[in-house]
């Protein structure tokens, strides 16, 4: 088990050099610098000559790439050409929100949609299905960013239940993170019902029955266990999705977070910042991704067991 | 009063269907069985002939929808199933009456250790805590044969035969008074059947458990059963005990079915296969359910629905070839 | 001292309006000096607004209705913290590495310039020197400042600290422009400064009223460069921030005096309808930049002010003078011809903006109204015909944003009727500051905001600089702003001014479109608010109302 978590921490590595690079040349692809934007509208050409040559601009890409990624060796992941702050530290300070969002989403999106999705798929057919699956539907149908000014005009502005925005107040988190929550709901209310119909087929649950295991008992402890296998692997992508930014959302609801800190720099052609910020959701992607896989392990007995077989075979090869 | 307490399942008159969108299924037509402590009745019938449904019945595990179960009469120990709660119900199931199923390797849920499984059922029925009910599943493991300490292993770790004595074991936790098993060892090798038959028998005497064995295989039967009831289209169309079906064969499906089996002795006797198939449960014919297949069918067998009549003793069939006096069939003839 | 125009026509508006406010008061509660604004007041500023688009509803005309009050009404109780929603958000707590809306309304309220611009009297007022000469023509200048001013850290203010902070400017982001525009600024003592620039400029003490030109304490930026920029004399003190998501300063007794309230907050609340629920919920006290589709709900909301003011920014179209198509003068002319700038505004700006009549700010010294081009297809046709005797006409325009692709497609159809193409390209904007500053676009729409001082100019102009759009190389223009920039005679340097508006008109480098409207949606009476045309508000003297 720990030989295939060091292989997939080691993987991380050229993941974390592919993406930097292409980061790095699509940034410099893109047209336009940070120098324009940050100049003044007086500035002359020579004052713009004077900001690349101190930010190091004058330089081929090639030379900045080799240098950026030197730096990366020794953990500096360089300074914001926009805000001169390290961009390791400037990252930190917008991802305990991000997590926070993420998480509260997530939280949301499994608690509807689990339920949901369960109701649906012991209800197969009938009319509660149908209306379960539309409710779900229309989470994903909303666009995220229109549902975020629908619940700020409810909410906040008519009932005056949570705040419009920020994240000053521990109550700001509600609005944003049922926005997001409320996206994911479809896919995952869908699968949890695919899920859920395999496994009720499954004549594992008739021998629970025949033993006299009440019905909720049966579907809950049972059948869920053995449908959480994919429902984890959504949640866990759908995790790894929302850790990377949700940047209308943020937008929105003026949540502090990384999405709005990439795009912010992608606008402002920050490429450290742009790059160090890619490279720390991808690292961070992968964690979540692995601990996924480690939780299948955890879930479903014979998964684990193929993980200690691999390592078996490997020492006898 | 008395023959009542005696009785394990007094079941009359059992009707069920599913009812589909397109067709209605005709699974089970009027069937009636009555089962005595210690008995053990063997089920038999080909593929699709409603052994399953009738079993599953018992314990009103049909899926409604689409099943629909009508019953004159089921009393399990003299409760009437029909009344029953569910919560009722759940409380006969695994400790009245328990069931063991045909396929060992998927009967078994993956995620649980298989002292889980037994222990849950003693658990719920036996009111014992974890600690308890943890130790006798293990127990039970090892009346079946298996090491205690491999009570900790998951379903993926056991061979096919050790899951059928871990579901043998999981049924047999709470001392039911019946115990179905559904085809028990179909799924599994030769030489490993003989072993879990074996088991199976020696378990149910020691503890005068009644069974119902449903099979297709009438070795079996012989092997095991007391009593034999024959199923053709979710009827049944012959019943008496082992002796009176065996050796006095009076439908001409029985008889097919002797016919088709392999005999050591004559080895270079032909099998006779039935001829056709089952009928359509969707679309049942007006007569005889055999009648199509059947080599002593008259134009009344395709008219007229045979009901069971007695031949003596606790023997029964329903065929109206028998109306006509000095009928019989071939088998008959040269046995007996 | 300046021409302004605009100011006339601002009293007569005020003037209408107050007429309208007690049409409205039927009770005849009349407000009397800025006490509280009747919900009618709101709604008709923004009618006369959209019905006379020539005329300006400057400050001083809502001041008289009163909105924007410029202090607060005796025995009104206030609110002790106050919140900003900005559109934009801070990058730095550095004066010299951002220059823009959202920064220097907090170099505004935490520091101090030299020299102050009453927008009222357009007059220049002490600020940390009490005074300053030239005795050669506005190439030396002698600055002296005020006596025991202290910054934020309990330093005194002496002439070292402003040679320090000039001498900063090196290679910074936004005042390495004004450090190649001097010799040298040294200390004479400790309250006089010396500054001695490269050519004559007689509109420097202008520029020492800039954001830019803010001075910070050298002891602080010695000790803490990272924090110590943040250190100056202003009656705001910054006190926590983080990037990207709030920047709070806290009150501070400085030689101003003290604040209305006690601490002031700027959230970034980037999206425009967030930001203005954000208002109407009282999340926030003020909104900046309201988008303009939604001013109505702030004139409708009876808890809300809405502040109009004459945006100084300039909305103009640039053609690309080095390169074909737009080289040919007569093609420029065409398309200056072929457009209706009235629609344009009506449907770009929703009619809430000025029209331009000259390639100049409205505010600038110098102004010339040079009647801008009227709509006429017959003579567009001709000078298309002179650019392309064969037709098959096409011009590319670059675009960034929402309203400049609108002004576009609008230009792109009415240009249609001479048989000029057009063809929109979009593009962000980064990619549209980096294109078009390299020269590789034909035409683009764009915009500028222009300071008070004629030279202000000089930027759009000059050959080499980044945002002469129009890569326009004139050296008659270049000798008229040299010549004006160190002329002494009023009447000589206006007429330098208007000659180089004229010979812009002529050859068309530009059209101007016209100066969009700068809207604040405030809490209801709400007020203190130094407005500039150049939307660099100064909110020092900020109150709301509590409750």
């Amino acid at each position: 088990m720990h030989r295939y978590i060091i292989k997939r921490l080691l993987l991380m590595i050229p993941v974390i050099i592919g993406v930097s690079f292409l980061v790095f040349f699509i940034m410099d692809l893109a047209p336009g610098d940070a120098v324009d934007l940050m100049a003044p509208e007086g500035a002359t050409a020579e004052d713009l000559m004077a900001i690349r040559h101190d930010l190091g601009l004058d330089q081929p890409v090639v030379i900045r790439y080799i240098r950026y990624m030197g730096g990366m060796l020794h953990g500096d992941m360089g300074i914001s050409y926009v805000s001169k702050t390290d961009v390791f530290d400037t990252y930190m300070q917008k991802l305990p929100a991000t997590i926070k969002l993420s998480f509260a989403s997530i939280l949301v999106s499994v608690l509807l949609s689990v339920p949901l999705g369960i109701y649906s798929a012991t209800r197969q057919g009938t009319i509660q299905d149908n209306i379960s699956m539309v409710l779900a539907m229309i989470g994903l149908s909303m666009p995220n960013f229109w549902l975020g000014l629908l619940l700020i005009i409810a909410f906040s502005l008519h009932i005056h239940l949570f705040p419009s925005g920020g994240d000053q107040t521990l109550s700001a988190i509600v609005l944003p993170a049922l926005t997001i929550g409320t996206g994911l709901m479809a896919t995952l209310t869908r699968t949890t019902r695919s899920s859920m119909l395999d496994v009720l087929k499954q004549e594992y649950l008739r021998t629970a029955r025949a033993k006299g295991i009440p019905e909720k008992t049966v579907v809950m402890s049972h059948a869920l266990r053995n449908a959480l296998i994919p429902i984890i692997t959504i949640i866990g992508t759908q995790l790894a999705g929302v850790l990377g930014g949700s940047v209308l959302t943020e937008t929105v609801f003026a949540w502090p977070g990384v999405g709005r800190l990439i795009v912010d720099s992608l606008n402002m052609r920050d490429t450290p910042l742009v790059t160090g910020s890619i490279i720390m959701t991808t690292i961070l992607l992968s964690i979540v991704l692995l601990l996924v896989d480690l939780l299948y392990a955890v879930v479903d007995p014979r998964i684990k067991a193929q993980y200690i077989i691999k390592r078996g075979r490997k020492k006898r090869g | 009063m008395a023959e009542q307490k005696d009785m394990v399942l007094e079941m009359e008159n059992l009707n069920v269907k599913f009812v589909l969108e397109e067709e209605t299924v005709e699974a089970v037509n009027g069937i009636s069985l009555h089962m005595r402590t210690g008995e053990t009745l063997g089920l038999v019938g080909e593929t699709g002939a409603g052994k399953t449904t009738t079993a599953l019945s018992i314990l009103k595990l049909i899926d409604s929808p689409p099943g629909v179960l009508e019953c004159d009469r089921m009393e399990v120990c003299g409760q009437d199933v029909l009344k029953m709660t569910t919560s009722e119900l759940e409380h006969i199931r695994g400790s009245l009456v328990s069931m063991i199923f045909q396929d060992p390797m998927t009967s078994l849920n993956p995620v649980f250790t298989v002292g889980q499984q037994i222990a849950e059922s003693l658990e719920r029925h036996e009111n014992l805590n974890k600690n308890d009910a943890w130790k006798k599943a293990e127990d039970m493991l090892e009346l079946v044969g298996i090491p205690r300490e491999r009570a900790i292993e998951y379903p993926h770790q056991f061979s096919g035969g050790m899951k059928q004595r871990v579901i043998i074991a999981i049924a047999l936790a709470c001392s039911p008074r019946l115990l179905i098993a559904d085809e028990p060892t179909t799924a599994l090798d030769v030489t490993i059947q003989a072993q879990i038959l074996h088991l199976m028998k020696e378990l149910k005497e020691k503890r005068n458990t009644s069974v119902i064995m449903i099979t297709h295989d009438l070795g079996i039967v012989a092997e095991t059963c007391d009593r034999v009831a024959v199923m053709y289209a979710g009827r049944i169309i012959e019943t008496g005990n082992l002796d009176e079906v065996f050796n006095h064969t009076k439908h001409p499906y029985t008889e097919g079915l002797f016919n088709s089996l392999p005999n050591i002795k004559k080895r270079k006797h032909k099998l006779q296969p039935i001829h056709g198939l089952m009928p359509d449960p969707t679309n049942l014919p007006k007569g005889c359910a055999f009648a199509p297949r059947c080599n002593y069918a008259t134009e009344a067998c395709k008219e007229r629905r045979p009901e069971l009549m007695g031949f003596g003793g606790t023997h029964q069939a329903a065929c109206l070839a028998y109306e006509q006096a000095g009928f019989h069939i071939e088998r008959g003839k040269t046995n007996g | 001292m300046k021409k302004r125009t605009y100011r006339m026509a601002a009293f007569l508006l005020a003037a209408a309006m107050t007429a309208g406010t007690l049409a409205g008061c039927s009770s005849g509660d009349k407000s009397s000096e800025g006490g509280q604004t009747t919900q009618a007041a709101g709604s008709q500023a923004a009618e006369g607004q959209a019905g006379s688009q020539a005329a300006a509803s400057g400050g001083e005309s809502q001041a008289a209705a009163g909105i924007n009050a410029k202090t607060p009404p005796e025995g009104m109780a206030l609110k002790d913290d106050i919140v900003i929603g900005m559109k934009s958000k801070h990058t730095t707590i550095d004066q010299m590495e951002a220059s823009n809306t959202q920064h220097n309304y907090m170099w505004r309220m935490v520091l101090d310039t030299l020299v102050h611009f009453n927008n009222e009297t357009s007059e220049l007022e002490p600020q940390l020197a009490t005074e300053w000469s030239t005795d050669d023509g506005g190439k030396t200048y002698i600055f002296k400042l005020r006596e025991g001013v202290k910054f934020h850290n309990g330093e005194t203010l002496k002439a070292s600290d402003v040679a320090f902070t000039f001498n900063r400017m090196e290679g910074t982001t936004s005042c390495n422009g004004l450090f190649l525009k001097f010799e040298s600024v040294e200390a004479v003592d400790d309250l006089t400064v010396k500054m001695v620039l490269t050519d004559p400029n007689l509109d420097w003490p202008y520029m020492m009223t800039l954001p830019t030109s803010c001075i910070l304490n050298e002891k602080a930026v010695t000790d803490d460069p990272q924090e110590g920029p943040g250190v100056g004399t202003g009656p705001w003190q910054i006190d926590t921030y983080e990037f990207g998501n709030y920047t709070t300063l806290k009150a501070f007794e400085s030689w101003r005096g003290l604040p209305n309230a006690k601490t002031f907050t700027f959230r970034y609340i980037p999206e425009d309808s967030a930001r203005l629920i954000a208002l109407q919920n009282g999340e926030v006290d003020i909104c900046a930049e309201p988008a303009t589709i939604e001013l109505g709900r702030i004139e409708e909301d009876p808890k809300l002010d809405l502040i109009v003011y004459d945006g100084g920014s300039l909305t103009y179209m640039a053609f690309n003078t080095q390169k074909a198509p737009a080289d040919n003068e007569e093609l420029r002319k065409a398309v200056a011809y072929g457009i209706d700038l009235d629609s344009i505004i009506a449907v770009a700006a929703e009619g809430r903006g000025k029209k331009a009549t000259s390639f100049w700010g409205w505010s600038e010294y110098g102004f010339h109204d040079m009647g801008g081009y009227t709509r006429d297809l017959d003579k567009a046709k001709e000078h298309l015909a002179k650019a392309y005797p064969n037709g098959g006409a096409t011009l590319d325009i670059s675009v960034s944003g929402a309203e400049r692709k609108t002004i576009a497609e609008m230009m792109q159809s009415q240009l249609k009727e001479i048989g000029l193409t057009i063809n929109i390209v979009e593009l962000d904007s980064a990619g549209i500051s980096t294109t078009t500053t390299n020269g590789e676009h034909q035409s683009c729409i764009y915009g500028m905001g222009f300071n008070i001082f004629g030279d202000d100019a000089r930027r759009i102009l000059q050959p080499g600089s980044a945002v002469n759009k129009a890569h326009y190389d004139s050296p008659l223009v270049m000798e008229l702003l040299d010549k004006a920039v160190a002329e002494t005679d009023e009447t000589a340097r206006k007429d330098y001014y208007k000659q180089i508006q004229e010979d812009v008109y002529e050859h068309a480098p530009y059209i101007p479109l016209y100066y969009a409207d700068g809207f604040i949606g405030v809490k209801k009476g709400t007020g203190g608010i130094d407005i500039y045309p150049t939307s660099h508000h100064d909110y020092s003297n900020i109150f709301v109302p509590a409750n």
